[in-house]
């Protein structure tokens, strides 16, 4: 029995989520669920009560009369009495509508009587024509109490509205401003033109057709209304690139007239159209433009009683910058290939490729950019000896758009130019093999040699030889004949002080240390002829120097210093 | 009674009181045709005989004398739009109410300039209790003076090239920032919020309130000629369709319409036959079953 409790209990539980799932998975109404589709169920709509913005149709009816545009302002006074009133305030509208929809009447019989006043005046019927003004006159008081009237119905519509309480840039507070504006315009024109029409019927009736000519310059000279212009622009323009400027154009009757609006850049047109109200232009400032501060004009003009309105702004016309990275290798051979490669980014992007350009003196580069604004370019570097060193190749982007500037950036190498050390090489090695030649020749023993290099051959010689000048075994005779020498020159040295020194010549010792003539001496010519004589020397001058050389050593103490 | 049968019985008997609920519950999903509330499509659906189209693959082949309405809250795939520009372009006429949905999806698949604009409208001076229930007097489709109630709709841009059908009030303005006031940088109006543009042999009329069509609005001032008008563009008594594919959906929905499609292939007389068939043959099967089984081995 538990278990079958427990399975019906089971059971009822599924059936109820079963039966209850649909109901809670198909949602409420749909203004449960937020704002997901916004409408509403116009049964139980809340109720707008707010009618103060009844006071734009006031104002746009009003001024409509006032630029004697009367159709416009009857399809107006028609919208007034569909607009949306609580219920209230329906009468105060209807009678507000009709007080206007008078002034209209009033203004459209006035100027008719007058054209009729003016006709029988040139037909001549003067007693006609002054009947006709007199009624003109009271058709003109008839539309001044109608006035009166729409001023007053206005305050007390503002009054219930609660004008008043509203911030003072409210649209409907300002409406209700213009509109009691324009009807006390009507006013004034009433009162000016009910003078009017006094002065004549006290004066000359022949004035009425000078009277009807100027009516509506009259009515307009007495009206015209202020046109309030604002805008804005950027403070920076490209050459070639779109922007825009938005602004609106508004009456002080707040009607939504069309505007010709125009646009120049010091004095050049850029736009010439019609606005109405709100407006957004898109300028473009001519790729010729020069760079720097612009004057921006922008002018509505004047329009029957609307008088127009102008303002300047400052723009300034510039380019974008455009940054140009570059990169090459820090060493090159002439002649060789030098590739560079980089990428170049505007803030303002490219439409087209750039053309980028790498210069290194007479070598140039000339390769578009890819559409990211990389590139890569080689340059043919030719043999020439005016680039070796540190040198600086120029990569220059050049952007097809005119708004984007130009740019550059260096790219730093080291040029080394295969000719140069061949040169140094083919100018220096002459010398060197020389140089290695004499140096040859002066330790074997060809050709004369000086004193400088031979003292240390002599000394080598001596070095070689025993301490009694001995000859060395297999040394030539030339080798002989200096060591002997150098032998009686130590002896000298010894005995009177005086030195070998390198700039010495042979002759100039032996001058320096002893006397002209004696073993010395000849010793001296004989060591001259072993260094310079062309032809070689023979054992027997050995002979004499040894001999010589016994006569130095012997006169030792007798040879005066 | 075995525990296996006992929860069979329960199951079988579940689904089928589901399916009923289902099937008998009111749906209240925005623009059903089930939906009997204010924001169904009840009334429109019945006095226009409209015939629901659960994929737009369902368009008639030859679309003379129709019309097919399309409220795109759901994203409109490429497929379907292309099937929708080869309707209009046959001859069909396309109804596109929208107001923050896909309506540009599908304007941009029929390669026209027309775009709604997606920003609320009100209008503080002529409207039906409150300013986002604007009314539209300029109607040019319908003899004056004839008044048309909106429900927070929204505007039509670029219709430079269309033939605009009702344009908002001068005092109408684009509420951009929401609060219900005009602000100096709102746009003001008038602005068309219906438009009709001729597209092969076809044409399309769009209006930037889906919510016209409503339960709610269809009964407000002359919407209901306005939307005659519209339809007629297909013909004096065409054929209306409704494209349920892209109409918000809720679960309830798909359960109704899973039991429509069964419920219609269950209606079909061959099925019929067989599940009568069925149901006489099942007890007369199972009773010789039995049979079999209790005299078995000792016969």
């Amino acid at each position: 029995m538990t278990r079958r409790r427990v399975l019906a209990a089971g059971a009822a539980l599924a059936l109820g989520l079963a039966t209850a799932s649909p109901l809670a998975v198909s949602g409420g109404p749909a203004a449960d669920r937020g704002r997901l589709i916004p409408h509403e169920d116009p049964a139980a709509a809340a109720a707008d009560r707010d009618a103060s913005l009844t006071m734009l149709l006031f104002q746009d009816a009003a001024a409509a009369v006032r630029a004697l545009r009367l159709a416009d302002a009857r399809v107006l006074l028609a919208a007034i009495a569909r607009a949306s009133v609580p219920e209230d305030l329906q009468f105060l509208v209807e009678h507000e509508g009709g007080a206007i929809a008078e002034i209209a009447n009033a203004i459209e019989r006035v100027e008719a009587a007058l054209s009729e006043a003016a006709r029988l005046v040139r037909a001549g019927r003067r007693k006609d024509a002054a009947a006709v003004l007199s009624r003109a006159r009271r058709l003109l008081a008839r539309g001044r109490l109608a006035t009166e009237d729409a001023v007053a119905g206005l305050r007390e519509l503002a009054g219930r509205v609660g004008i008043a309480g509203l911030p003072e840039r409210a649209p409907a507070r300002r409406a209700y401003a213009n509109a009691q504006g324009s009807l006390q315009q009507l006013l004034v024109l009433a009162r000016t033109l009910a003078a009017a029409i006094a002065r004549i019927e006290r004066g000359d009736i022949g004035e009425v057709p000078r009277l009807l000519t100027t009516f509506r310059a009259l009515v307009q000279t007495a009206l015209l209304r202020t046109t309030f212009l604002r805008w804005s622009s950027p403070a920076v323009a490209y050459p070639g690139l779109p922007f825009s400027i938005t602004g609106s154009v508004r009456a002080e009757d707040g009607l939504p007239v069309p505007r010709r609006l125009r646009v120049a850049l010091d004095g050049g047109r850029l736009e010439n159209t019609v606005v109405k109200g709100p407006f957004r232009l898109s300028l473009t400032v001519p790729s010729t433009t020069p760079l720097g501060p612009h004057a921006l004009a922008v002018e509505v003009e004047a329009a029957g009683s609307y008088a127009g309105a102008a303002e300047t702004h400052a723009l300034e016309v510039t380019r974008a910058q455009v940054t140009v990275t570059a990169h090459g290798p820090r060493l090159a051979w002439l002649p060789g290939r030098m590739t560079v490669w980089g990428v170049a980014s505007s803030a303002l992007g490219f439409r087209e490729a750039p053309t980028v350009e790498a210069r290194l003196g007479s070598a140039a580069g000339l390769v578009p950019a890819a559409p990211g604004g990389t590139f890569r370019t080689s340059l043919d570097l030719p043999v020439s000896l005016a680039l070796p060193g540190p040198q600086t190749a120029i990569v220059r982007v050049v952007p097809a758009e005119p708004w984007n500037a130009p740019a550059e950036a260096d790219v730093p190498v080291f040029i080394v130019n295969v000719l140069t050390p061949g040169l140094v090489a083919a100018a220096v090695a002459p010398l060197a093999l020389a140089g290695y030649a004499r140096r040859r020749r002066s330790r074997w023993g060809g050709g004369p040699a000086a004193v400088g290099p031979l003292l240390p051959q002599a000394a080598a010689v001596r070095a070689a030889s025993s301490e009694e000048a001995g000859i060395a075994v297999g040394a030539s005779a030339r080798t002989a004949v200096l060591a002997l020498y150098w032998s009686a020159v130590r002896r000298i040295e010894q005995r009177t002080g005086a030195r070998m020194l390198p700039h010495l010549t042979l002759r100039e010792f032996q001058r320096t240390a002893s006397h002209e003539a004696g073993p010395f001496a000849d010793m001296t010519a004989l060591a001259e002829a072993a260094l310079y004589a062309p032809h070689a020397i023979g054992p027997d001058v050995v002979d004499t120097m040894q001999g010589l050389l016994r006569q130095v050593e012997a006169a030792g103490t007798r040879e005066p210093s | 009674m075995s525990l296996r049968r006992f929860v069979a019985i329960v199951a079988i008997a579940a689904s089928a009181l589901s399916g009923l609920v289902a099937w008998a519950y009111p749906s209240r999903t925005d623009f059903r045709p089930p939906n009997p509330f204010w924001n169904g499509l009840g009334r429109f659906a019945s006095e226009w005989h409209v015939a629901r189209l659960r994929s737009l693959a369902q368009l008639p082949e030859d679309p003379r004398a129709t019309a097919v309405v399309v409220i795109p809250y759901r994203g409109v795939a490429q497929a379907d739009g292309e099937r929708l520009r080869r309707y209009v372009d046959a001859g069909g006429v396309l109804v596109l109410l929208d107001d923050y949905g896909f309506g540009n999806h599908v304007l941009d698949a029929l390669g026209l300039r027309l775009r709604l604009t997606g920003e609320p409208l009100v209008d503080p001076l002529f409207y039906q209790k409150n300013r986002r229930l604007p009314k539209i007097t300029d109607l040019p489709a319908l003899r004056a003076p004839s008044t048309m109630v909106l429900n927070h709709a929204t505007s039509l841009a670029e219709a430079s090239g269309a033939t605009v059908l009702a344009r908002s009030s001068a005092y109408s303005f684009l509420d951009l920032n929401g609060d219900g006031d005009w602000g100096e940088d709102e746009p003001r109006g008038p602005f068309p919020v219906a438009a009709s543009v001729s597209l092969g042999k076809g044409t399309v009329a769009v209006i930037a309130d889906p919510s016209l069509l409503i339960n709610g609005t269809i009964e407000l001032g002359d919407n209901r000629a306005f939307l005659r008008q519209v339809v007629r563009l297909a013909g004096e008594r065409p054929q209306v369709f409704l494209d349920e594919a892209h109409l918000p959906a809720a679960r309830l929905d798909v359960a109704k319409d899973a039991i429509g499609v069964a419920q219609s292939r269950v209606a079909d007389p061959v099925t019929l036959l067989v599940l009568v068939v069925v149901a006489l043959a099942a007890p007369v099967g199972t009773a010789l079953f039995r049979r079999r089984r209790s005299s078995g081995p000792h016969a």
